[in-house]
């Protein structure tokens, strides 16, 4: 009874002080709701400082269908960062648009209780919940700005392809659990140990189920939602929905290939090699040609998760590992970039975050576009910053354990991947302004942006330090 | 009737709920879609469940179903913000970022 609920303290946690933040945000005034966020920071950390693990522990809950360890445990570290950064990013963007309300905050907090347990998940259907808390979070977060047609456009194209996704994924799972009698994962390894994948039901149930998890991770070819979805949603919340649902996803991929599917390597290997290929090359290849700024972060976002397949096609511990650092290391760089990029005002006729907005920036907000560079040239993987290190694990784990072709697609993909980042540092620092453009930036989101461009240069100067942790807490 | 008439029915309400949700154009009635191709998953389960006799499967169905209806109130409020934007259902209209 006690070590059920050791096992979900942190959720406990989580779900104890989202309802604080509900009261919070009806005691706060109208025009204090940030304080509901900064309530949320407060909390998260609280929450985080709880829940560190002392010395590599499993503590398995509710008959082995969960667990919380300290691969759990590195991923909530992962989902705190996001959040704390998205939070501070968000409040002068909200403000602005006139839609600083405390649910933003609610519900990006209740989505990371989802996630959370979509990591620590060793049974199907924890998994499936905490998806769906995860998933229905982020189709209202992405709806966020009801007046906005194209915030409404992005929730609904957001929750028609996610139920239909998760519809996908239900199917093969219930032709999974009619095959081995068991939705927890260990007993999904045995009885593929002992009769193998022959069955023709088992394979197109995993294939499903695969194809359904590959859809929350925008991996190609289940992609064809998450340009628009990214680009049509509130800035701040697409920092956030690139990054902290993406990492919760990988991380349940990753125990899911890691426990279920160790017996059948070679199977799920291939699958997820294609996709990491497919993902790499056309997101980077598509982000090319983009115009809008927001829109081809929204490519390089896919191209991101193909980089991080590599990490689970890989398989060894140096993979999985690098997929949290990686993930930790993505959340710095891209909010960051996404926090700029909310705060751009173009005073003339062409959107706000058009290429062409960019241009002169250098010279009038020196510190804004020195961050800017600082982010992307990290995204494109220039050796002293962060993105570099997270790359240079994967790409290593990928040859430790043999499949060195996987390694050099990647590589060459990060190659074409540089032109589309350079090419808002040239048009930043190169090319004279032809708008009026303004850059509203107020003390919650310089903080923001300045925190993230910190840590980036931080982990790529010392990443052996933060590996080394990442190794101590996934072993 | 044996395990392979409720599997066949199963498959065929999926069936109908994937095609009508990449056919249709109504929001509406691709949500429905979406629905029908879930209650075909919680045939498959009961039956599986009923066929196994253990009673993982039956659990599993209240979660589908709880997380159904957790679904449609999202859905539907999406909707009807984008309904006051632009009156329109239609999924093709939703073009404003050129994708």
């Amino acid at each position: 009874m006690v070590e059920n609920l050791v096992s979900i303290m942190p959720e406990l946690l989580m779900t104890i002080f989202g309802l604080i933040l509900i009261v919070i945000d009806v005691i706060a005034g109208k025009n204090s709701k940030s304080g509901v966020g900064y309530f949320g920071i407060f909390f998260i950390i609280v929450a985080l400082l709880a829940s560190i693990p002392v010395g590599g522990f499993k503590i398995f809950g509710f008959g082995g269908t969960l667990v919380w360890d300290m691969y759990s445990f590195a991923f909530f570290f992962v989902f705190a960062i996001a959040y704390i950064l998205s939070t501070l990013g968000s409040v002068d963007y909200l403000r602005e648009r006139g839609i600083l309300k405390g649910e933003f905050y609610t519900i990006m907090f209740f989505s990371i209780i989802g996630m959370m347990f979509m990591v620590s998940a060793t049974d199907l259907s924890v998994l499936y919940a905490g998806m769906e808390t995860m998933a229905i979070s982020m189709y209202i977060l992405a709806g966020f700005e009801k007046g906005n047609l194209k915030s409404n456009e992005s929730g609904l194209k957001y929750f028609i392809i996610g139920a239909f996704s998760s519809a996908i994924f239900l199917f093969g799972l219930s032709y999974i659990y009619g095959y081995t009698g068991s939705t927890k994962y260990v007993d999904i390894a045995n009885m593929i140990q002992a009769n193998g994948l022959n069955n023709f039901n088992i394979k197109l149930g995993m294939v499903m189920m695969l194809a359904g998890l590959a859809f929350k991770i925008s991996a190609v070819p289940f992609h064809m939602w998450a340009p628009d979805v990214y680009t049509g949603a509130p800035t701040p919340a697409t920092g956030f929905m690139t990054v902290a649902p993406k990492a919760a996803a990988m991380g349940a991929i990753v125990r899911f290939v890691w426990i279920a599917l160790e017996p059948a390597a070679a199977q799920w290997q291939l699958f997820f090699s294609i996709l990491a290929v497919l993902t790499m090359t056309y997101g980077n290849l598509v982000a090319l040609a983009q115009n809008n700024v927001k829109r081809m972060l929204a490519y390089s976002a896919i191209s991101h998760a193909g980089y991080m397949l590599i990490g689970v096609v890989s398989a060894n511990e140096l993979g999985y590992q690098s997929i949290a650092l990686y993930t930790m290391i993505y959340g710095f760089m891209n909010i960051g970039a996404f926090t700029i990029i909310s705060l751009l005002k173009n005073n003339g006729v062409i959107e706000n975050e058009r290429i062409e907005s960019f241009a002169g920036l250098g010279k009038k907000y020196p510190v804004v576009s020195l961050a800017m560079l600082i982010f992307m040239f990290s995204l494109a993987g220039i050796p002293p910053l962060a993105g570099f290190m997270g790359k240079f694990y994967i790409f290593t784990a990928a040859v430790k354990s043999g499949i060195i072709w996987l390694a050099i697609i990647g590589v060459i993909n990060s190659v074409i991947a540089c032109y589309y980042y350079m090419r808002v540092t040239i048009f930043m620092y190169f090319k004279e302004s032809e708008y009026d453009v303004d850059v509203n930036m107020k003390p919650a989101s310089f903080i923001a942006s300045m925190i993230a461009a910190l840590f980036v240069i931080i982990i790529g100067v010392f990443p052996s330090f933060f590996m080394d942790l990442v190794k101590y807490m996934i072993v | 009737m044996t395990l392979q008439h409720y599997l066949a029915l199963s498959a065929i309400i999926f069936s109908i709920g994937m095609t009508g949700v990449l056919v249709r154009r109504n929001l509406i009635v691709m949500f429905m879609s979406v629905e029908l191709m879930l209650n075909a998953v919680n045939i498959n389960l009961a039956a599986f469940s009923k066929y196994l006799n253990a009673l993982g499967g039956q659990v599993f169905i209240v979660f589908i179903m709880a997380v159904a209806a957790a679904e449609a109130a999202v859905g539907l409020a999406l909707i009807i913000a984008l309904f006051k934007n632009r009156p329109t259902v239609n999924a093709d209209e939703l073009n404003t970022m050129n994708g």
